[in-house]
C-alpha cells in the first residue's frame, strides 16, 4: 500500500488523507477500518452518494418521496470536510487521523 | 422595458413583459382588482388604476376608493427582492463539486484531474454569471469552486513534481521512491518509539 506522500514529506494531513485506505478497507467492508482512516470519506460514499443520486432521479422524477437537491448540501460538505481535515491534526482528535498517524501514537 | 409582477390568491407572479401581461389580462387571468406593480411605480396597484393597462381590461372597475392594503411589497418595495434569485448555474455547482473532489485528492496525483474540470467550470461559469444580458446565480459556488480546485491541483502538482524529481534523483524506478518513502516514515516511526519509550521510562522512574 503506498503511503501518503504528503504526510512522509511534511508530516501535514491533506484532506484526503487515508482515502485509500478507508476506500480499501470499504472494498472489503471493513466499516471501522474505514471510519477510522477517513471518516468523512465513508460518510459521503456510502450515504452521500446515494442521497445525491437520488436527488438527481427527483429532479427527473419530481413525485419520488425524498429530499429535493438544495445547493447548501454541497456547502455542507465543503464545509464539513474542512471542520474535518482541521480537527484531526489536532491532538484530541487523534482517533480521526488515519492509521499511520495513529500508529505513532 | 419594465417587467411586470401581479399577485393573485395571495401568490406573487412575475416577472413578464408587458405582452404577456396583456395577454393574461385578455384571458382573465388578471381580474382588475389583482395587484400589479413594475418598477418605477411607486406601490402596488390594482390592475383596475393602472392607465396603461385598464385599456385592456374589458370589465368595468369597481370605484373603491383607496387601494386596498397590498399584501405583498411595501409601498416603494422592490419586487426584485422577492423575484426569485436567479438559478444557481450548473457550471458552478459543477465547478464545487469538482473542487471538493480535487481536495479531496489533493495529495495524490488525481488532485488535478479533479482540480482542472473545478478550475475551467469556475472560470466558465463566473463569466456566466457576470453578463448582464443573462442573469445566472452562484457566484459564491464557482468561488468556492474555483479556490478548491486551484489548491488541490497545487498540491498535486506539487507531489507530481517531487516524484519526478525523485525519480530522477534516485536513478531507480518508481518502487524505488516508495521504498524510500517509506524508509523515512519507518525512521521516522522508530523515533518516535524511542522518544516514546524514553518518557515512559521517565514516568517510571518518577514513580
Amino acid at each position: 500500500m503506498p503511503s501518503c506522500p504528503l504526510l512522509s514529506l511534511t508530516g501535514f494531513q491533506c484532506p484526503g488523507c487515508g482515502g485509500t485506505r478507508a476506500a480499501d478497507a470499504l472494498v472489503h467492508f471493513r466499516w471501522i477500518d474505514a471510519l477510522g482512516n477517513h471518516a468523512w470519506f465513508v460518510l459521503v460514499v456510502l450515504i452521500g452518494l446515494p442521497v445525491i443520486f437520488w436527488m438527481a432521479l427527483k429532479e427527473k422524477y419530481p413525485t419520488i418521496p425524498g429530499p429535493r437537491f438544495h445547493e447548501n448540501w454541497l456547502w455542507f460538505c465543503l464545509v464539513s470536510l474542512l471542520i474535518f481535515a482541521v480537527l484531526r491534526s489536532m491532538e484530541p482528535f487523534q482517533w480521526l487521523a488515519p492509521d499511520p498517524i495513529k500508529s505513532e501514537n | 422595458m419594465g417587467e411586470w409582477y401581479y399577485g393573485k390568491g395571495g401568490q406573487q407572479e412575475g416577472p413578464f413583459d408587458e405582452v404577456t401581461l396583456r395577454q393574461r389580462i385578455a384571458a382573465g387571468q388578471v381580474s382588475p382588482t389583482d395587484l400589479v406593480w413594475r418598477e418605477g411605480m411607486a406601490e402596488w396597484l390594482p390592475l383596475s388604476q393602472v392607465a396603461e393597462l385598464s385599456s385592456s381590461s374589458s370589465v368595468v372597475a369597481p370605484s373603491s376608493g383607496a387601494a386596498p392594503a397590498s399584501p405583498y411589497a411595501p409601498p416603494g418595495g422592490n419586487p426584485a427582492l422577492y423575484a426569485a434569485a436567479p438559478a444557481t448555474s450548473g457550471l458552478a455547482i459543477a465547478s464545487l463539486v469538482c473542487g471538493i473532489l480535487a481536495l479531496v485528492s489533493s495529495c495524490m496525483y488525481v488532485g488535478i484531474l479533479f482540480g482542472i474540470p473545478a478550475v475551467i467550470c469556475g472560470h466558465m461559469a463566473m463569466k456566466k454569471i457576470a453578463d448582464p444580458q443573462d442573469p445566472v446565480g452562484g457566484k459564491g459556488m464557482a468561488l468556492a469552486g474555483l479556490i478548491c480546485g486551484y489548491i488541490g491541483s497545487l498540491v498535486s502538482l506539487v507531489i507530481i513534481g517531487v516524484v519526478v524529481f525523485a525519480l530522477n534523483a534516485t536513478d531507480g524506478g518508481f518502487s524505488k521512491i516508495i521504498e524510500e518513502v517509506e524508509r523515512q516514515q519507518s525512521e521516522n516511526q522508530e523515533q518516535i518509539e524511542e522518544s516514546q519509550r524514553q518518557v515512559e521510562d521517565a514516568g517510571e522512574d518518577a514513580h
